[in-house]
């Protein structure tokens, strides 16, 4: 069952699109990791979604109601960009703001405070808070109410190494539950240690939407070396069965369908091309996000980072 | 609805140190105006006490709460924007019109304190100085009730003026600044149609308008020769309802079509 469904969204700023023609589902209990570069339409699509943002066309449904009905009546919650808050209130008043808006009891303030390890310096102004602590505000507000979506954007940016591992163990506990979790990050380690589902987005269109385990689990990737690293890259686009060729200064990486590295090492073998160093290792996300994100993706020549 | 919204407004405003900080200035301003007309009166006549304070009570300080009432407008409403909180709002389960709601209740809510701090301030000076010896002309109890009417209804309108300024330009300082700089505008342009012997078109300009519904003058009941363009005040009440939702509208409008 999809619990939030995205349809032909798309967003003009006059002769600038943002977003175009996105479309993707999300399903219950997913955790689902909203990735692109920077100006890729990811805070867009989000604040369409959030209703803050007017789409220009598309149709966005949360729990088989609009985005509208699902936020009044508390089924969605979230954070857009930064941590948004009254600077001159104290992180538990700004709750309580929260609390009344959603129509809630006081009485789940505390609990929310605690779980984010900010009861503390709850009856701290926030404008005196660090950026880590605005951030476990921002997750305690949109807990409350115990939304069945939660979204994030971007929840770590900004941290330091300490605040973002205080976030991501946040996160891994709130994963545990069977809510359902987008999180919009630049941080693919994050994604693949916490998300079950990616969606990456470039210049405002969608490039793959999966599950983490696709991505990363069944294909091989294989590195070579030689000393002539122009002359290795020619003979293995010749290759029938090498697909995906990446070069680096020091190496090719391909992937292998249909054929064994022994097939390929024999081939070059034949060329006159030997090898010194033929490796294999999984995909990571890193390399899948830069295969569809970098601008040379299509012509294949950009290494894995 | 209106009760949650208006927790929500009052607890923004009440636990803000800057609004305490407009209305103290606010209430120095008050308690000097009305303490001098007080202290004046005392040492050098006529006495300034009721009756005849009425007309001072419900006027004199008038332009100084409404131009507070707008800045305070002003900073309430364009501060949401700086913090992005009108977009958190939205995001918390309040929908648009709800938060435009919120600050359409605040904005009486604000004139209504602020001109009826000045109605006690200048009621209990005025109220120490009156002796039952002293009989001086009065108008009918429906001019003051008029005038009273139509100084909040000039407030109305200024600090509707400051919300649309507000969610048009988004940040506090530009929209305070605005909002004061907006008078200038509006002088000068009246002026410059005077010039043109264009007076009667001057007078509908909504500044003017507010001006005219803040002087005492205009809620005689007979016609006074000393004015450059006398309204009939049922014609004055109807222009300054008519510009207050103009702006309200156009305010509505913005807010509600332009993306947070």
């Amino acid at each position: 069952m999809n619990v939030l469904e995205v349809r032909e969204l798309t967003k003009r700023y006059g002769e600038k699109t943002a977003v175009e023609d996105l479309t993707f589902a999300v399903g219950k209990g997913q955790i689902f990791g909203f990735l692109g570069p920077n100006g890729s339409g990811k805070t867009t699509t989000i604040g369409m979604i959030f209703g803050v943002i007017a789409p220009t066309r598309g149709a966005i449904t949360v729990l088989g109601e609009s985005n509208r009905a699902a936020l009044a009546r508390g089924r969605l919650s979230g954070t857009l960009e930064q941590p948004n808050f009254h600077p001159y209130l104290t992180g538990r008043d700004n709750l309580r703001l929260v609390a009344k808006m959603k129509g809630l009891d006081e009485k789940l303030i505390a609990p929310a405070l605690a779980g984010v390890d900010m009861l503390e310096p709850a009856d701290r102004e926030v404008k005196a808070y660090s950026l880590g602590m605005k951030q476990r505000l921002a997750l305690a507000a949109a807990m409350l109410g115990d939304p069945e979506v939660l979204i994030l954007d971007e929840p770590t940016n900004g941290l330091d190494p300490e605040g973002m591992r205080e976030i991501r163990e946040i996160l891994v506990l709130l994963s545990r539950s069977s809510r359902t979790i987008l999180i919009s990050t630049h941080l693919l380690d994050e994604v693949a240690k916490i998300c079950t589902h990616v969606a990456i987005l470039k210049r405002g269109r969608l490039q793959l939407s999966r599950s983490v385990a696709e991505l990363t689990g069944t294909d091989v990737c294989f590195r070579l070396c030689a000393d002539d690293i122009l002359q290795l890259a020619a003979a293995v686009r010749q290759y029938d069965f090498a697909k995906n060729i990446r070069t680096s200064d020091d190496a090719v990486y391909l992937d292998l369908t249909g054929a064994g590295p022994a097939s390929l090492n024999r081939y070059l073998c034949n060329r006159g091309i030997y090898l010194k160093e033929l490796s294999s290792h999984r995909h990571t996300l890193e390399e899948a996000f830069l295969a569809v994100t970098a601008p040379e993706a299509a012509t294949g020549t950009r290494a894995p980072a | 609805m209106m009760p949650k919204l208006l927790w929500l407004e009052w607890f923004k405003l009440r636990r803000r140190l800057a609004t305490w900080g407009v209305y103290i200035a606010f209430l120095t301003l008050t308690m000097f105006l009305f303490g001098v007309s007080f202290y004046s009166a005392r040492h050098r006549g006529p006495y300034w006490g009721f009756p005849n304070a009425w007309e001072d009570i419900l006027t004199e300080g008038a332009p100084i709460a409404s131009i507070f009432g707008a800045v305070l407008v002003a900073l309430t409403v364009s501060s949401e924007f700086e913090w992005r909180t009108s977009r958190q709002s939205v995001i918390d389960g309040l929908s648009r019109e709800e938060w435009l709601l919120g600050k359409l209740l605040l904005i009486p809510a604000i004139c209504l304190a602020l001109y009826g701090t000045q109605i006690v301030i200048g009621g209990a000076l005025a109220f120490f100085d009156t002796h039952p010896s002293h009989k001086l002309f009065f108008y009918p109890a429906y001019t003051y009730a008029t005038a009273g009417l139509g100084v909040l209804l000039g407030m109305l309108w200024y600090s509707t003026a400051a919300l649309l300024i507000s969610v048009l330009v988004r940040s506090a300082g530009p929209a305070i600044g605005l909002t004061l700089i907006y008078q200038i505008f509006d002088n000068i342009v009246a002026r410059t149609l005077r010039g043109y012997h264009l007076d009667v078109i001057a007078a509908w300009l909504p500044f003017q308008v507010h001006n005219s519904l803040l002087e005492f003058r205009q809620y005689w009941p007979h016609p006074s020769a000393t004015l450059d363009y006398r309204w009939a005040t049922p014609d004055l009440l109807m222009a300054g309802i008519g510009w207050a939702m103009v702006c309200l509208l156009a305010a509505g409008c913005v807010y509600l079509r332009r993306d947070l």
